[in-house]
């Protein structure tokens, strides 16, 4: 086989997956897009949480409890808080994800939108996913400090707050052109 | 006559592309400039990856202009994907018909380019086979009579992007050295 028939036939096969993927809607995509709201409400609900699971990852009730409680169960504590740990590292990814599409909602809703900031984003979210995959990874071979997963929820919660005055006037607009349409409508009704 | 035929049908794609994202303003403008620009490296990649025979020129050019083709078409449905913009089933079926009909040109002229005296009747027969499973598709996806659309959507005002985008990008970058602060010490220890 030359390298011409490689080089053509590898381009149209990687064009073909792309395709597939773009048109490809998963049913999580389809839930989300058919309840507008629920990317709304994703966006803090589980950034609320944060002082449970600071307590949940307290060093100090640790070694209370290495001094109180046999090693089997000091085992399965630490199991259960390793478990806690991972479901608040997803749950914070699904914060930042949605984060992330109200972001792209204000993208596509702006007159003027900026390549650099959305390359930016591309770039930082790709590297996001990476490090995320990497700080699981460290968690559960028990590499991690899980102290330090306090500090992702501070972000998150900081930038759903900056969020809400976008999404207030993308909601007063929205009603303003709702108000506006049904009054064409009762005008149009008029005239007939 | 096949030049007129390309170019009518890259002309079909571009007014397709218009037809997904004109209605976004600014990503519209951004979106364009890249799929040019994308169009034309897939148009340079497919010059520099071919064979350089006089007697193939047309048939290099042909394939260029196929595989660019596809490149946006792909490009563009990855834009409607990442901005969750949504697309009718009769855009998607004309947007795929054009993509799998360009992408199976180019696989069509690559092997013709290599067997050319044996391949030339069945290059024929597959390359009408081709475009009429994609005129099928077309076909089907316009069955139904088609609606005019809102030209425009509402668009919020210009400063809440420029004040959102930095401050989104801004978290992110910190969310990403927080992560990197947990994962350094592991990688200094290797």
């Amino acid at each position: 086989m030359s390298l011409t028939l490689i080089l053509f036939f590898g381009f149209v096969a990687v064009l073909l997956l792309a395709l597939g993927w773009a048109v490809w809607e998963p049913r999580e995509r389809r839930k989300i897009a058919a309840d507008p709201c629920s990317v709304e409400e994703r966006g803090q609900r589980h950034a609320t949480y944060l002082p449970q699971i600071r307590q949940a990852l307290a060093p100090a009730d640790y070694e209370f409890l290495s001094k109180k409680v046999p090693r089997e169960l000091q085992r399965r504590v630490r199991r259960e808080r390793l478990g806690v740990a991972l479901a608040y590292l997803a749950a914070l990814r699904g914060d930042f994800q949605s984060l992330l599409r109200m972001a792209r909602v204000i993208a596509v809703l702006s007159p003027k939108v900026a390549a650099v900031h959305e390359f930016e984003r591309l770039r930082l979210t790709a590297k996001f996913a990476w490090r995320y995959q990497m700080i699981r990874w460290k968690l559960l071979t028990g590499l991690a400090p899980m102290t330090q997963l306090a500090g992702l929820s501070d972000l998150v919660s900081g930038l759903s707050v900056r969020m809400e005055t976008a999404m207030t006037e993308l909601g007063e607009r929205a009603a303003a052109a709702a108000e506006l349409a049904s009054s064409i409508n009762r005008r149009g009704l008029d005239v007939v | 006559m096949q030049g007129a035929v390309i170019c009518a049908r890259a002309l079909a794609v571009a007014e397709v592309c218009r037809h997904l994202l004109a209605r976004y303003r600014g990503i519209w403008a951004m979106a364009w400039r890249i799929l040019l620009a994308c169009a034309a490296l897939v148009l340079v990649y497919s010059i520099v990856a071919a064979r350089h025979f006089w007697e193939l020129a047309l048939l290099a050019g042909d394939r260029g202009m196929e595989l660019s083709i596809a490149a946006v078409v792909v490009g563009v449905l990855l834009f409607t994907r990442y901005y969750d913009v949504q697309v009718s089933a009769a855009d998607r079926s004309l947007a795929v018909g054009f993509c799998l009909y360009s992408c199976f040109c180019v696989l069509n002229n690559t092997i013709l380019e290599h067997y050319l005296s044996r391949y030339g009747p069945l290059w024929n027969l597959l390359g009408m086979l081709a475009f009429l499973a994609s005129l099928l598709l077309w076909t089907w996806a316009l069955r139904k009579p088609q609606t005019e659309t809102v030209p425009e959507e509402t668009l919020l005002s210009p400063g809440i992007y420029q004040t959102v985008a930095p401050q989104v990008n801004l978290r992110l970058r910190l969310l990403n050295d927080q992560l990197w602060k947990i994962w350094k010490p592991e990688v200094r220890r290797q």
